[in-house]
């Protein structure tokens, strides 16, 4: 998955990324895999979740079905966790893992995923179908910070979801990003966070 | 809630008179995303307003500060907006929209319930606004089309 890729180069881009380090990193599984996943989602329970920031579906906070929990063991595998500790340099322990749907409409307005209290030190965002889907861009914005308050925030970086695509990056109050609203079509990915020990 | 308070015969020219001053664009992203003025004055109806929800909360009140507001595609406001009063106050808003949408609803919370108030073309809404009540207006999405929700938000203290 992750573990055989080149973690070195894949530290470096993390590293001289901006507005905050992150990676994307293409052709994540194998197809079959990538096809038992997307059946996976399809069969798996999904609620409306509305609130001040967001509208979307979402799964359950753990996912039920068996495809996706070994997706869910094999991320959170000493091998991955060896890998995404060398790419980011953080200190990851385990991950948790939801499903979500994007339909037209759907929506995350920016926000920072910075809870200390809780350690989240690494999003993660992986695109399994986003066939027709036009928008559902990740925004990440470029942050001015007095400390660990936002001072000013400006757009700074679209990645395009794309199927077999993960994105990773440093959760920090200066991480600032949004999924913008999806226009037409569906993005359906499977997100969480690399929490410390 | 009032609704059908601001008849479109009135809404249309408040709509021509707030476009004609124009709005500054506002654009925090964790904060929110609208078109802002605080520039226009309507004596009349800020009079008028005064003397209906006085009626209604049973007290004298005073003009506060006023906004003129307008959402579109993509616009929205968030619980971390600055609040134009610090202490207790009235909130009214009056909505001079020309439609109806099922878009822009006025989300009042104290974090645990919450309470909505929709986009209704007309209507005017009256809140008692306590420091511990929070706002937010809904993400606009793209069944607005070029369409827009106009709003006064008006402070009487």
């Amino acid at each position: 998955m992750i573990a055989d890729r080149d973690v070195d180069a894949l530290a470096a881009q993390y590293r001289a990324a901006t507005p905050f380090p992150h990676v994307v990193i293409d052709d994540v599984v194998a197809p079959d895999t990538l096809a038992a996943l997307c059946q996976a989602v399809a069969q798996e329970p999904h609620w409306p979740n509305r609130g001040e920031i967001y509208d979307f579906m979402g799964s359950a906070e753990t996912v039920s079905h068996p495809v996706l929990r070994a997706f869910h063991a094999t991320l959170g595998a000493p091998t991955t966790l060896d890998a995404v500790r060398a790419i980011t340099g953080q200190p990851v322990a385990r991950c948790d893992l939801r499903s979500y749907v994007y339909v037209a409409g759907s929506y995350l307005l920016p926000h920072a995923d910075s809870r200390a209290s809780i350690g989240r030190l690494v999003a993660y965002a992986y695109y399994l179908h986003t066939g027709g889907c036009e928008g559902g861009e990740l925004e990440l914005f470029d942050c001015t910070m007095d400390g660990d308050q936002l001072i000013a925030a400006k757009p700074a970086q679209r990645i395009v979801p794309r199927d077999n695509r993960i994105v990773m990056f440093d959760v920090s109050n200066a991480s600032l990003h949004q999924v913008c609203e999806v226009l037409a079509g569906a993005r359906v990915s499977l997100t969480g966070w690399f929490f410390g020990a | 809630m009032l609704p059908g308070l601001v008849g479109e015969d009135r809404a249309a020219p408040m709509r021509e008179g707030a476009d004609e001053v124009g709005f500054t664009p506002f654009y925090e992203p964790d904060r929110g995303r609208y078109g802002i003025n605080r520039d226009l004055v309507v004596p009349e109806l800020f009079d008028e307003l005064r003397a209906l929800v006085g009626s209604i909360v049973e007290r004298e009140l005073t003009l506060g500060p006023v906004q003129w507001l307008r959402f579109r595609h993509r616009d929205y406001s968030l619980t971390k907006t600055a609040r134009e009063v610090a202490g207790p106050h009235v909130e009214v808003t009056v909505d001079f929209s020309a439609r109806t949408t099922e878009q822009a609803e006025i989300v009042y919370t104290d974090g645990v319930e919450s309470w909505i108030v929709p986009q209704l073309a007309g209507s005017v809404a009256i809140v008692e606004r306590e420091p511990w009540l929070y706002r937010y207006e809904r993400y606009l999405d793209h069944r607005i089309g070029d369409g827009a929700v106009y709003r006064a938000r008006v402070v009487l203290l």
